[in-house]
């Protein structure tokens, strides 16, 4: 028989007769071995370690310079997350750097907002200006009038900035971008298993099911992940089945595609864990793993309880009912399950798809519901909490004040029940309403908040208005659609140009320590934020104790134990990455027994009514009686001092509480969601606005491609030639139904606007459904994203140099579909919902 | 002025080149102070001085400031804004850098022309100011590279050291034909046509017009010395400063 092993049995069996003829062996791989050479001169170009900053997953990465330019990024060999595979993404960070429209110096703006109109500042101006606002402000006692807004800002730029400046300045109106991302997830892993981010195992997994992530191409975590995946199902031949309202290129290299209704992925799942319990699929792992799960009110019911609980539930969760609300066909969401569940191990993933939908945490939860019931959590192969390095670093002052912070930041009134991490794509709108009071400065930082979040026009309308928003700072590299609305731009450095720790997530379930180092200098007058904050502090009187950010990252090498092992800062400088070699995967984390002296400490009490043992000086009261008096659930923030969950007569450490006063148990029932009239399990709701849809109604849903970033990415030739147009996809059994042929211009309409954008008739989305990618239809972000290119000489054949003449397309840079997507959040988590939108089409 | 075999050179004829010389020099200074920043008070108090408003005057060249004091507009202001739109950005602007002004050049800020600019400026024996934190290419740097060589040049007429005066003269006449000369006549007609005030559109066309007849004088200049056999090839100039 031919296949692979046969041919490779030839190979072992074959002595070694190939000699050289005339190429000598080569010492080391170039190729591999974390060098480039500059094919004009042949010379061996300058490897910097560092790390991207394009994405959240934020790989480790070699920076090749030449002559002092930084000429190409490649992936980091050394890393045990990316094992050296860097995305298109990430070799196109090279444009970020000489980004010819790049904001080189700090701006101010002249004349009315919004104009245009612009003069070159020092940096002394801008700063005595800021900084003689944020005084005042904090001189008078309202720190809180001080708004910040990130959109991605980690690690070590996050404990210098938000940490140590802004917890030393003393505002709490910090706003982040959770909410437009994958807020839903995370809250519903809170519910259930404490803190946030899952990793999947593929390196061990038998079995891949997925519910709208497009992991081949986007999400978080995508190289680490992505690469292990392929690597299983070319090694392992495993199966992979993908869930998406289109043909993502995940689905297409998956073994099968299931089409689905968007915002229905959670009625397919419940039906799963009904086949699941009703056919006794869960014995053997799932049935173990109940031990440690929460599925009835109380902490004290027997497995058979258990299992009745959870088969009472879901008994009316049929297949056949699914059908109804998804267009999944019965047997097949019964075959799925099957196979899922008697497959070990395997991996349920998720991510925005199924989850940035109305109740989407319901469906997070109801999939961490499915990953338990059959035994595959936190084990190998299966759906495991992350695991990420701990850096030490210096906190800054010690005696910071209580931060005060207007309550803006959780959305309208109503717009969502568990908001742990804020409904920023409402903070516009909740500054136009006022009633929480308003900032009178609102700053943002890596962030895009007109082009970002939805209702773009209603956006842009209130950043305009002086009345609402009186003085606005946008810390960027570039000039984007807010930078444009701002007072002030401070040129921030792209990540070329600066220092940083990095902490993200190793889906080998080995912390992996790594530094981002500036490969090049800045350019112009560009300033590392994190600097910035350092000499704003200074200025305002409330010096933070550290020199640079360099600084901060070299003491936080010198006193993380595992890196200052290794060699501390001048080995993270020299090799940009550390793990420990000695280390083993981590798993099964909630099943560590505690010690004795652990949970019988003085300061612990065991709270009857959960089971959770929990230190009440650590909550902050007075004494054990009055810990018991209160109990742990009512008590502020009690999660804080959770030590261990009693079960069955053991203390394990558990499934560790984050953001919510939950118990240690995988909590399946949740009684947080019960106290807020929620589901208390995982289940169906019906989505108000199909509920009310007409019958010719479409549901627009959004996705992103391998090219390019959410928002900050479309300035990159590279990936803009590649990517700039974004057709609306449409079944051509819908677009019969409306008259609409291939390439025909269409008007789709919501309740927040109307855009009109060329139509893509194809069979690879399900019908009743339009899919608008993500990224493209800039009006500002330079010449690559926007098409406005830098002036032209009259007379002159070409424009201003090669690229401009060179970005043939001009004219096709696509539409925006967030001008008509509401800013609206699933009322559990306050997720923005980017995949349920109403809409109706026509031919324009 | 005729040039003949340098060493048949007069000295009044080399204190005439070098003081012509150092006219050059200055106009390449003015220009490359014009734009290399928003005008302070002071450059603009040279620019309306007597002896310079009539040069300029005789040039046909109008920067347009007795406007300012007419309309009761601060000139340093209204010119900073400007410099700022045409020059700066952000958004939509003139980029001032060889790199992405070049035609078929590569369009990006420090692109492969950057590294060719400032290696050339190195080897000539200038060092970029520790202070410096803008890009190699910038026009005005590529101004003021120039006013330095022609400065070396009057020096050399002055002490009628003609062999490195002609040095001088080489780099010039290579620095103009492989940079200057094939982006900044471009980048002024832009500059020409994207002004909304005359100061910026009139110093464009004087730079422009200048380096026309740079290239051309000096361009005429080699020819001839290369005829009377005097071409000498350019040596490192050393221990100045840009």
């Amino acid at each position: 028989m031919l296949n692979r092993r046969n041919f490779l049995k030839i190979g072992a069996a074959t002595p070694i007769v190939v000699g050289g003829v005339a190429l000598s062996n080569a010492k080391q791989l170039s190729v591999y071995s974390g060098k480039d050479f500059s094919p004009a001169t042949g010379l061996e170009r300058i490897a910097i370690p560092s790390a991207c900053w394009q994405c959240v997953t934020r790989c480790p990465n070699i920076s090749y310079v030449e002559d002092g330019r930084l000429v190409k990024i490649e992936g980091q060999p050394a890393s045990i997350r990316t094992h050296g595979v860097m995305c298109a993404k990430g070799q196109g960070g090279v444009n970020q750097y000489t980004d010819p429209d790049r904001v080189l110096y700090p701006m101010r703006r002249i004349g009315k907002r919004g104009e245009g109109k612009w003069k070159r500042v020092s940096w002394d101006e801008a700063l005595s200006e800021i900084t003689g606002r944020l005084k005042k402000l904090r001189d008078d006692g309202t720190p809180e009038k001080f708004m910040f807004h990130y959109g991605r800002m980690k690690a070590s730029h996050s404990k210098l900035i938000k940490s140590a400046f802004l917890g030393t300045y003393g505002t709490g109106t910090i706003g982040n971008h959770t909410s437009i991302c994958e807020g839903a997830k995370w809250v519903a892993q809170e519910l259930t298993w404490g803190g946030h981010y899952d990793n999947w195992d593929f390196d061990n997994t038998n079995y891949v099911l997925n519910f709208g992530s497009n992991v081949f191409e986007a999400g978080t975590n995508h190289i680490p992940t992505s690469h292990r995946l392929i690597a299983r199902m070319a090694d392992k031949r495993i199966r992979v089945v993908t869930f998406d309202v289109r043909l993502s290129n995940t689905a297409a290299k998956s073994d099968e595609w299931v089409p689905i209704i968007p915002g229905t992925d959670r009625a397919v799942v419940l039906a799963m864990c009904n086949v699941i319990m009703s056919e006794g699929l869960y014995k053997g792992e799932g049935e173990a793993f109940l031990e440690f799960c929460k599925v009835t009110p109380g902490a004290s019911a027997t497995l058979e309880e258990k299992v009745t609980a959870l088969k009472a539930h879901l008994k009316d969760y049929t297949p056949e009912w699914a059908e109804t609300v998804s267009g999944v066909p019965a047997a097949k969401t019964a075959e799925i399950a099957r196979d899922f569940a008697t497959v070990k191990p395997a991996c349920v993933i998720s991510y925005r798809g199924a989850v940035a939908n109305h109740h989407g945490a319901d469906t997070e939860r109801a999939i961490q519901m499915l990953a338990a019931i059959t035994g595959n959590v936190d084990n190998p192969g299966g759906r495991c909490k992350a695991v990420g390095p701990k850096w030490k670093y210096p906190k800054g002052p010690k005696n910071k004040p209580k931060s005060r912070k207007l309550k803006i930041l959780d959305g309208l009134p109503g717009a969502a029940k568990l908001p742990n991490h804020h409904v920023s794509h409402q903070v516009l709108q909740m500054i136009k309403d006022g009633s929480a009071g308003r900032p009178d400065v609102y700053m943002w930082y890596c962030y895009t908040p007109v082009y970002a979040n939805g209702q773009v026009q209603e956006n842009i309308d209130i950043l305009k208005d002086e009345t609402l928003v009186p003085f606005s700072v946008c810390v960027n590299p570039f000039y984007d659609e807010s930078a444009a609305l701002a007072d002030i731009i401070l040129p921030d450095t792209p990540y070329t140009e600066r220092w940083t720790w990095e902490d993200m997530v190793s889906p080998a379930q080995i912390p992996e320590y790594y530094i981002r180092q500036p490969v090049v200098k800045p350019l112009g007058e560009c300033r590392d934020f994190a600097d910035v904050c350092i000499e704003m502090a200074d200025r305002m009187g409330f010096p933070l104790g550290i020199k640079s950010h360099e600084e901060f990252v070299k003491q936080s090498c010198e006193m993380t134990p595992d890196v200052k092992k290794a060699g501390g800062f001048e080995y993270m400088k020299a090799n940009g990455v550390y793990h420990d070699p000695e280390a083993k995967p981590r798993y099964f984390s909630y099943r560590k027994a505690l010690p004795p002296e652990k949970y019988l400490a003085e300061t612990v009490v065991k709270d009857p009514a959960t089971g959770v043992y929990w230190d009440w000086k650590k909550a902050k009261l007075a004494s054990a009686q009055e810990a018991l008096e209160k109990g742990y659930v009512a008590t502020k923030k009690s999660y804080k001092a959770y030590v261990g969950q009693e079960i069955n007569g053991v203390v394990y450490s558990g499934f560790k509480p984050d953001k919510v006063n939950k118990s240690g148990y995988f909590e399946i029932y949740s009684e947080i969601m019960e106290a807020k009239d929620l589901p208390a399990m995982p289940s169906w709701t019906p989505i108000p606005e199909y509920e009310a849809k007409k019958p010719d109604d479409l549901i627009l849903t959004t996705y992103k491609v391998a090219e390019q970033i959410h928002s900050r990415s479309a300035n990159c030739k590279f990936l803009s030639e590649i990517f700039h147009d974004n057709p609306a996809w449409i079944n051509p059994k819908t677009a019969k139904e409306k008259g609409i042929d291939e390439g025909d211009s269409i008007k789709v309409n919501s309740s927040f606007g109307e855009i009109v954008i060329k139509a893509r008739v194809t069979p690879v989305v399900v019908p009743g459904t339009i899919a608008i990618a993500h990224h493209c239809g800039h009006w500002e972000y330079g010449r690559y994203a926007s098409g406005e290119v830098a002036p032209k000489a009259a007379g002159s054949p070409g424009g201003d140099e090669r690229d401009s003449a060179r970005i043939w397309w001009n004219g096709e840079r696509g539409v925006h579909p967030n001008w008509i997507i509401g800013n609206v959040a699933d009322p559990i988590s306050g997720q923005l919902r980017w995949m349920d939108t109403v809409v109706s089409v026509t031919k324009a | 002025m005729r040039l003949t075999n340098s060493t048949q050179t007069s000295d009044v004829a080399s204190q005439y080149l070098a003081k012509t010389a150092s006219e050059r020099s200055q106009l390449y200074g003015l220009l490359a102070a014009v734009f290399r920043w928003e005008p302070e008070a002071g450059l603009l108090d040279q620019i309306k001085s007597p002896a310079l408003a009539q040069a300029l005057s005789d040039c046909q060249i109008d920067p347009g400031l007795d406007f300012f004091g007419k309309a009761g507009k601060n000139p340093v202001e209204e010119l900073a804004i400007e410099y700022t739109r045409l020059f700066c950005g952000p958004g939509h602007h003139i980029s001032p850098h060889e790199s992405v002004q070049l035609k078929r050049g590569s369009g990006t800020l420090w692109g492969e022309e950057t590294v060719v600019v400032k290696r050339t400026i190195e080897a000539a024996g200038f060092d970029y100011d520790q202070y410096f934190n803008g890009i190699p290419d910038h026009v005005s740097v590529e101004l003021e590279y120039l006013a330095k060589l022609v400065s070396v040049e009057a020096n050399c007429w002055r002490t009628e050291n003609y062999t490195d005066a002609e040095n001088a003269l080489g780099w010039q006449h290579q620095f103009i034909a492989k940079h200057v000369g094939k982006w900044i006549p471009v980048f002024c007609r832009k500059v020409k046509d994207q002004a909304q005030m005359p100061f910026y559109a009139a110093f464009a066309s004087l730079l422009r017009q200048f380096i026309a007849g740079e290239k051309a004088e000096i361009t005429d200049r080699r020819k001839k010395a290369c005829r009377n056999q005097q071409t000498v090839s350019p040596q490192i100039v050393t221990g100045t400063q840009l």
